[in-house]
């Protein structure tokens, strides 16, 4: 037999092949040899790998029940849905389409609320199964982690949830929750085994004017230099000046002294419907007041604070359009993510765009669109990671209501 | 203003650089097609071009399509400088298009080839630095292995599984759903 040609090459051209690869691929070649093996747990590949993984946004699919083998399936009541969420990337969400999860639409798998899912934040979705008991998952490695049970006295809030991020100096993926009764922010972690009240000294009443809490934030707190951003809601009209432009504030948590600073927010008129956004490693705010356009703006100096409108794109919602949002409630339902290829997805079921800001170019994603399609557009971004992180396991009988079947 | 500037690259293209394959065949190349490939455009930033540039690992056969690559590439290049700065010709631009197909088209058919001279242009196009190509080549290796499973990896590219039962039977509980 003749020899293997992989054999001639080095190491790091194998490496450059297989990192080319989605997700389920690399962890079938890490199956092949020992060499290749090797090269694809480095912690090198993997990082490699999640830096990868494009910018999506997350959808809900709703489809026809598959026979669930579980029997607690059958005892949390049939299903006559399954629901599946899809990472659809940013630059091209008809092509790269992934299939994250998959678990049958119980009522007792979807809270009553509208969200079972909670929030995303790298590579790994936070899922509320109820008060106090959160599931962490990466999709991509299909691993696991349960946050803390929370004790009763912390449950009686209904949704005390406002941030999800993941802390680089400990390693740990945390959720930072407020009672407004009792006036504490306080975080919950994975890497401990009670919640911890935070140095944060303030007022959780007035902070919450600023942020809103996961569940009904129309826009997800962007992690960004170690701080989570919310966008403005206020504006401030300056008292001097007759053409002063209009200035926006915009409330940010730095994750590290864990406390809340206010910054300055692009100079929107309609800072309520202004979405916040990661790209190319810079903070971007999308403007959706104006019926014809969107309008991006980039925090182009961070330490300065120094906003610009970059762009101004056509909107993705014809001219009359019901499907625009008019209020914060409809921009719930808005998606908005970019990748550091100038794509950029903006829209919900009624209007849904990729603009490729370098080409100025627009294509309207369809598949979405159709309403025959039972696809259901989420304000959730989702980029892959294969970092095994500490206190994550394979799926177990433990969480026998959410499966990671595909 | 395509023809913009044709005349100064006339006067590069007169710098002419011999490349030297490992059988000994010589190669006469502009400059601009040469340093495509970073290595040896370090060699003609170090000066040490005269006489011809021997690149022993690089077999007559697999040099000659290297170069047929970097030529084809090198006029791409300077088409996309000339366009920098006139992108807002639309006329301009739908030659620019119909350029990248014709080089899209290109691409396609100089990958195909026999898997021993596919990964001959991988190892010359990771000794000379030619990004490009290097790229081409990896992603013409990556398609060919995406979605495969292991056993059928193995069998294509003659792989020996030196795994032991133990550690194959770890990997497949860790991992499962990627197997199925």
């Amino acid at each position: 037999m003749e020899d293997s040609p992989f054999r001639r090459l080095p190491n790091d051209t194998i490496a450059d092949i297989l990192l080319r690869l989605p997700g389920k691929s690399i962890l079938r070649s890490g199956a092949v040899c020992k060499a290749w093996r090797r090269i694809t747990t480095t912690p090198h590949f993997l990082a490699a790998r999640a830096g990868r993984q494009p910018a999506s946004i997350l959808v809900h699919a709703y489809l026809d029940a598959k026979p669930w083998a579980c029997g607690d399936d059958l005892r949390a009541g049939f299903s006559s849905e399954d629901i599946a969420l899809d990472a659809l990337s940013a630059s091209s969400p008809e092509e790269d389409r992934l299939r994250l999860i998959r678990y049958p639409g119980t009522k007792l798998t979807i809270p009553a609320h509208c969200g079972h899912l909670l929030a995303s934040s790298d590579g790994v979705l936070l899922f509320k199964k109820d008060r106090g008991f959160y599931l962490l998952c990466n999709p991509v490695t299909r691993q696991w982690a349960q946050l803390p049970r929370l004790p009763a006295e912390y449950c009686r809030e209904r949704d005390p949830e406002y941030g999800f991020y993941f802390h680089q100096p400990s390693g740990e993926f945390r959720l930072l929750c407020c009672s407004l009764t009792r006036g504490i922010w306080y975080i919950v972690s994975t890497g401990a085994t009670e919640p911890r009240l935070t140095n944060a000294k303030q007022d959780p009443e007035l902070i919450t004017r600023f942020v809103t809490p996961l569940l009904t934030t129309a826009t997800m707190p962007v992690a960004l230099h170690g701080n989570l951003h919310w966008p403005p809601l206020w504006r401030f009209t300056a008292t001097l000046g007759v053409s002063a432009a209009p200035e926006t504030k915009m409330m940010a948590f730095d994750t590290v002294s864990e406390q809340f600073v206010q910054m300055s927010g692009p100079g929107s008129k309609t800072p309520k419907m202004v979405k916040l956004f990661e790209m190319g490693g810079l903070l971007g705010a999308a403007d959706f007041g104006e019926e014809k356009h969107v309008d991006l703006w980039f925090l182009e100096d961070y330490s300065a604070r120094v906003w610009s409108r970059r762009h101004r794109v056509a909107s993705p919602w014809k001219y009359g359009s019901t499907g625009r949002p008019r209020n914060d409630w409809g921009m719930l339902s808005v998606a908005i993510a970019g990748d550091d290829e100038d794509n950029i997805i903006i829209g919900n079921n009624d209007g849904l765009v990729v603009y490729n800001l370098r080409k100025n170019g627009a294509r309207t994603v369809d598949s979405v669109m159709q309403r025959k399609n039972r696809m259901f557009v989420s304000r959730h971004v989702f980029k892959g990671s294969l970092v095994e992180h500490a206190s994550f396991a394979p799926p177990s009988a433990d969480f026998p209501l959410i499966h990671s079947w595909s | 203003m395509a023809s913009a500037g044709s005349g100064d690259e006339k006067a590069a293209a007169a710098a002419m650089i011999t490349l030297i394959s490992s059988d000994n065949e010589k190669f006469e190349v502009t400059e601009a097609t040469a340093t495509l490939s970073q290595t040896i455009r370090h060699m003609i930033e170090d000066g040490c071009t005269d006489g011809g540039v021997p690149l022993p690992n690089v077999t007559s056969k697999i040099l000659a399509r290297v170069i047929e690559y970097c030529k084809k590439h090198a006029t791409a290049a300077a088409g996309e400088e000339g366009s920098s700065s006139s992108f807002s010709d639309a006329a301009f631009l739908e030659v620019d298009r119909a350029f990248l197909e014709e080089l899209e088209e290109f691409d396609d058919a100089f990958l195909e080839v026999d898997r021993a001279t596919l990964f001959d242009l991988i190892l010359a196009a990771n000794y000379l630095d030619i990004k490009g190509l290097l790229n081409l080549t990896c992603q013409k290796v990556a398609d060919s292995v995406k979605g495969k499973t292991p056993e059928q990896i193995r069998e294509m590219y003659n792989i020996v599984n030196d795994l032991t039962p133990e550690e194959e039977a770890e990997i497949r509980r860790e991992t499962q759903w990627a197997f199925e």
